[in-house]
């Protein structure tokens, strides 16, 4: 009875539990080698456990992302077409405007010009309408309608936005498949922006004018709606050897007139010198008498047609598809100041088509930055894949070097477990009692 | 005489001590086997005159080598490891059920929720959304996949306590049996070893299954007390044990103690160890809160995900429905019930019988919700004690009136407990919210047509805004306020934007608004929608927002992009709905390498105390041989003085004849 007894089955015992012990470690070792993870179980580690599928979250998710992206990129490959074709035909309209302003045209010629843009109106509506391969509209803007322009008859006449007016903004990780369709066609300046200069349909003479500019917004008190103002009338007077002109302020309610301060009452009109009131800078131009009977031949003393020329201000824009109808209608006007007419109409649909050009150049352009930062965003998606891959490896990947070296340890620690236990259980007393 | 005497008695007594050394050898590898020593002792002396002469060897009897406090030591430590590593052993088969990697939970719930990302991109494209409807399936059949699993290791724990119980039983009958045998050995005044040994080999192994205390009485039987005092056996008297299913909660078991046939409950907490607490742990505390885990993903997951649907447009135009369902839900036999705006009301159990209106908790705050169960106390006046089971912790809460049905609200964890218009005081409710939950979901969408990929809301900019400022997401968040038409977000120049809405009917926020600081990606939230912008503001411009109509659906993603984001969305304590399935392996795997401490830690000391144990009362075959040598020498003594006593005898004889 001492502190040195050991009893006999005991050691037996404890000797077997040793060995089951290392040979389940190296089993446990070895499930590690051979699936090459280090993470079997969560309760393995359960911070690298919680690592790993928090990057393999991340992965799945670059991956939808890569998808959504991509078609993204289709989609704005489709755009970025549909504007480029938007683009050419615009040139070829604006070729006919400009052939059409000749005034050797026969009526019959200019119908034919007329009948091709309608060609061409047609075609850009349609390309306006356009739609991805899944249906989307591409010029839809936030959504709306499945036909986002549509040319109506009647009240309204004319090209209707259905689309949802505005656009998506490109993030980080997505960008927007469709753009705003409205920004692009629905929204070209009239005129110059602060008028439109019209001629009336019962003018007699061949009185015209440029598109006028605003040189003092301030003063341009006459086109201030808000103000109960509706723009400038000029109306031509005198005779043919002194024609005037006389410019008022027209009030829209009740319908009265009030005279320009700055330049009161008839003025001497003299062709192509550029008039200056109310901060406006207009160019009258043109022939005041008409070419009709019994105009023709005229005296001097013949009073000038009471012709009207019409400032009237823009409060809202107007469409690319309207612009298109005006050259048309401008092109089969067939009033008695025809020349005038056409030449006043089709300067306008120049400005404004020059204008829309130049949107959808604008957001050709912002198409194509979008494109090509779908590209860096595509390269950014596979480094992000390529991060997330590697720290889940890191997390839950054995080390192969250390896991065959740990192996290899706990081989000899069993061995010499199994070596120790067969030659200390040989030593026995009556082994040398017989 | 005496010499023959002396030396048969001595050959008798040396045989007899190699014969308890034989019983020795022969029980090297017996259990519980305590070696045995002989007792030897003189047999006095006989006065003849001329001094004292001894009169030999004789047996004073059979010790065992036995030590109370190692006994105790080796069968309390025994006790607790078997309760450890039982419980250990079901925590393995539990973690196997959460595995990690491509076949995780993790990886269906991310494939459903991301599937979102192709309705987003296409919401025309039906395929698109009968992905989505397949994606979430996948993800219903697996959580059901892994209840049932969970349910299969539930009824195996059962199964095996109930073994375990009946285990407790019969060997509480044996030491009551050997108690009797070893009492009426009492009357030959000897040690009746292996009786002894018996009995505690009996207490050893009834200590794997259920931790012991013992008391010896003076009759010799032993007393044996379970769970701090209950008696288990009384002399030759047995109480028997059983585990039942508990009246209110059925899938946790109550411990029982049969006195006389009444029954007393055993606080599981006190059963200090052995595998039945083990198990019993494992069934009323480990399992549930797997369960409550997954469950608490499930309910979480489908019921944002219904809001988010519910608040779109399906490609009809018409407003969409939930998404997932609890199935059953409604039923009298079902505790979920969905109320008239679509959302999940949970109803709580009575425990007895409640005198008062019934209880209904709904889901306030997604990401407070907690993986427990809970018991309701109704006090008096406006007090409420809610038990949060999960940590056994007890919250006095005060309940508040509800402003519309005037019903007693109180709040705990993300839940909104109703406990009716008139809860009296003693009530008691247990309310399990998560529990059937990933059983019973479902997908109750079935046509693509019915997923609600677009916005409810839409926005209007004026053809007079500058254009620079873009939309980057508008979405709805919650339902709109009744009556509510359109909303505009306006800009002054300063950039600073102000949200207004119409004053008829009069909603919030009216003019005069305060003017905003403006920053970019910063979502605007008023009456229902969320507003991001991205860009540089404009004096004037205007954004106004309204509710869509049935023809914005087709060409609208917004709210399939707004269910794609709950994947971001924190829900479980600040951990984003799409990596949900982290608390859930990561509390298991927590509880997994602690059950591997504990019985490593536990197996350890049991060993440590049986070597101990075994050290002082086991047998060791040198010792035995070298005693073996020793009574062999002294038997041929004895023989030797024997034949040397009958020579002298013999002689004497021979001199006479």
């Amino acid at each position: 009875m001492s502190i040195y007894r050991v009893a006999t089955a005991n050691t037996f015992d404890r000797t077997i539990q040793n060995i089951n012990r290392r040979q389940s470690e190296l089993g446990q070792i070895q499930e590690q080698l051979s699936s090459g993870k280090r993470v079997n179980r969560a309760s393995d580690d359960a911070v690298a456990a919680t690592l790993a599928e928090r990057a393999q979250n991340r992965l799945a998710r670059v991956q939808a992302d890569q998808t959504a992206l991509e078609a993204s990129k289709s989609s704005l490959t489709l755009v970025e077409a549909g504007l480029g074709e938007a683009n050419d035909l615009m040139v070829r309209a604006r070729e006919l405007v400009v052939q059409g302003g000749n005034p050797v045209l026969t009526q019959s010629s200019r119908e034919d010009l007329a009948r091709q843009l309608e060609g061409l109106r047609e075609q850009m509506l349609a390309v306006a309408n356009r739609t991805d391969t899944a249906g989307m509209t591409l010029f839809g803007g936030l959504g709306g309608a499945a036909k986002p322009f549509l040319d109506m008859y009647g009240v309204p006449t004319g090209v209707q936005y259905e689309g949802q007016i505005g656009q998506y903004a490109a993030t980080e990780n997505s960008l927007p498949q469709a753009v705003d369709g409205n920004a692009v066609w629905m929204r070209v300046v009239p005129g110059n922006g602060n008028f439109t200069v019209s001629l009336d349909n019962s003018n007699q003479g061949f009185v015209r004018a440029d598109q006028g500019v605003v040189v003092n917004a301030g003063l341009a008190v006459g086109l201030d709606t808000s103000a109960g103002y509706g723009g400038y009338r000029i109306t031509m007077g005198g005779t043919r050897a002194a024609p005037t002109f006389e410019i008022v302020r027209e009030i829209t309610a009740p319908p009265s007139t009030e005279p320009v301060t700055s330049l009161p009452g008839p003025q001497l009109y003299q062709p192509g010198t550029t008039i200056e009131f109310d901060g406006i800078q207009l160019t009258l131009s043109g022939d005041p008498m008409g070419v009709g009977d019994p105009l023709q031949p005229s005296s001097p003393s013949d009073p000038v047609p009471t012709d009207v020329v019409r400032l009237t201000p823009v409060n809202q824009p107007t469409d690319l598809f309207a612009t298109f109808q005006r050259a048309i209608d401008a092109l089969r006007y067939n009033g008695t100041n025809q020349k005038a007419n056409i030449t006043q109409e089709l300067d306008r649909v120049l400005v404004e088509m020059d204008n829309g050009t130049d949107r959808i150049l604008d957001t050709r352009g912002r198409v194509g930055e979008w494109l090509n930062r779908a590209d860096s965003m595509g390269e950014m998606f596979a480094d992000k894949a390529l991060f997330h891959q590697k720290e889940k490896s890191d997390q839950e990947d054995l080390d192969m070097v250390k896991g065959i070296s740990d192996f290899q340890n706990m081989q000899v620690g069993l061995q010499a477990a199994l070596q120790s236990y067969g030659q200390v259980q040989k030593l026995s007393l009556f082994q040398y009692i017989a | 005489m005496s010499s023959l005497n002396i030396a048969s008695r001595a050959l008798t007594t040396n045989l007899a001590a190699m014969q308890v050394i034989g019983h020795n050898i022969a029980n090297v590898n017996t259990d519980g086997y305590s070696r045995q020593n002989i007792l030897l002792g003189t047999s006095g002396g006989q006065f003849l005159g001329n001094g004292y002469f001894g009169k030999g060897v004789e047996i004073e009897g059979v010790s065992r080598a036995y030590d109370s406090y190692l006994t105790r030591e080796a069968q309390l430590t025994r006790s607790v490891s078997a309760g450890d590593e039982a419980r250990y052993a079901r925590l393995q088969q539990l973690e196997s059920l959460f595995p990690l990697g491509d076949q995780s939970l993790g990886v269906t719930l991310n494939n459903a929720l991301n599937a979102w990302s192709a309705v987003a991109t296409s919401p025309l494209d039906t395929t698109a959304r009968t992905v989505v409807i397949a994606r979430s399936e996948e993800l219903t059949a697996r959580l059901r996949d892994v209840t049932a699993s969970l349910d299969e290791t539930r009824l195996s724990s059962t199964l095996q306590v109930q073994e375990a119980v009946k285990s407790i039983n019969s060997l509480a009958e044996q030491i009551a049996q050997v108690n009797q045998t070893i009492v009426q050995s009492q009357g030959t005044g000897r040690s009746p070893n292996d009786l002894l040994d018996q009995r505690d080999q009996l207490v050893s192994q009834l200590n794997q299954y259920v931790q012991t205390s013992t008391v010896p009485a003076a009759d010799g039987s032993l007393t044996v007390f379970v769970g701090g005092s209950q008696p288990l056996v009384l002399g030759t008297r047995v109480s028997p044990m059983a585990a039942e299913r508990n009246p209110v909660d059925g899938d946790k078991l109550d411990i029982k103690i049969y006195q006389a046939g009444q029954p007393a409950e055993i606080n599981a907490d006190f059963l200090g160890g052995g595998a039945l607490k083990g198990l019993v742990r494992f069934v009323n505390e480990d399992l549930p809160e797997s369960y409550n885990m997954l469950g608490r993903l499930a309910l979480s997951m489908s019921e944002q995900v219904n809001a988010q649907h519910r608040l779109g447009l399906d490609a009809n135009g018409d407003p969409g429905e939930n998404f997932y369902q609890i199935r059953g839900a409604g039923t009298p036999d079902s505790i979920y019930s969905y109320g008239a705006d679509g959302s999940l009301q949970i109803a709580a159990k009575p425990i007895g019988t409640a005198s008062g209106s019934g209880v209904v908790a709904t889901v306030s705050d997604f990401n407070a919700l907690q993986a427990s169960d809970y018991e309701i106390r109704v006090g008096t006046g406006t007090d409420v004690t809610v038990i949060r089971k999960s940590t056994n912790e007890s919250v006095q809460l005060t309940s508040v009136p509800d402003p519309i049905s005037g019903n007693s609200i109180v709040s705990i964890d993300g839940l909104r407990i109703d406990l009716g218009a008139s809860p009296a005081n003693g009530d008691r409710f247990l309310l399990q919210p998560y529990a059937g939950v990933a059983r019973n979901l479902e997908v109750v969408l079935s046509s693509p047509q019915d997923v609600a990929a677009a916005s409810s809301v839409r926005v209007d900019l004026p053809a007079t805004n500058a254009g620079s400022l873009l939309v980057e997401n508008l979405r709805a968040v919650s339902t709109p306020p009744a009556g509510w038409s359109s909303t505009a977000v306006e800009f002054n120049s300063l950039g600073q934007y102000r949200v207004v809405s119409p004053s008829t009917p009069p909603l919030p926020p009216a003019v005069p608004a305060d003017w905003v600081n403006f920053q970019p990606g910063q979502p605007i939230v008023a009456n229902g929608f969320e507003l991001v912008l991205r860009g540089v503001p404009t004096d004037g411009d205007t954004f106004n927002i309204s509710p869509a109509t049935a023809a914005d659906a087709a060409q609208n993603f917004g709210n399939a992009k707004a269910i794609l984001g709950l994947r971001d969305k924190a829900s479980f304590g600040g951990v984003n709905l799409g990596d949900g399935y982290i608390p859930v392996f990561s509390a298991l795997a927590n509880k997994v390498q602690a059950g591997r401490v504990a019985a490593e830690f536990s197996t350890t000391a049991a060993t440590n105390a049986a070597t101990a144990l075994a050290n002082r009362t086991g047998v060791n075959l040198d010792e035995e041989a070298a005693r073996l040598l020793q009574f062999q020498q002294a038997y041929q003594a004895s023989a030797k003085f024997l034949q040397v006593a009958q020579g002298t005898f013999d002689t004497l004889i021979q001199s006479f004849g």
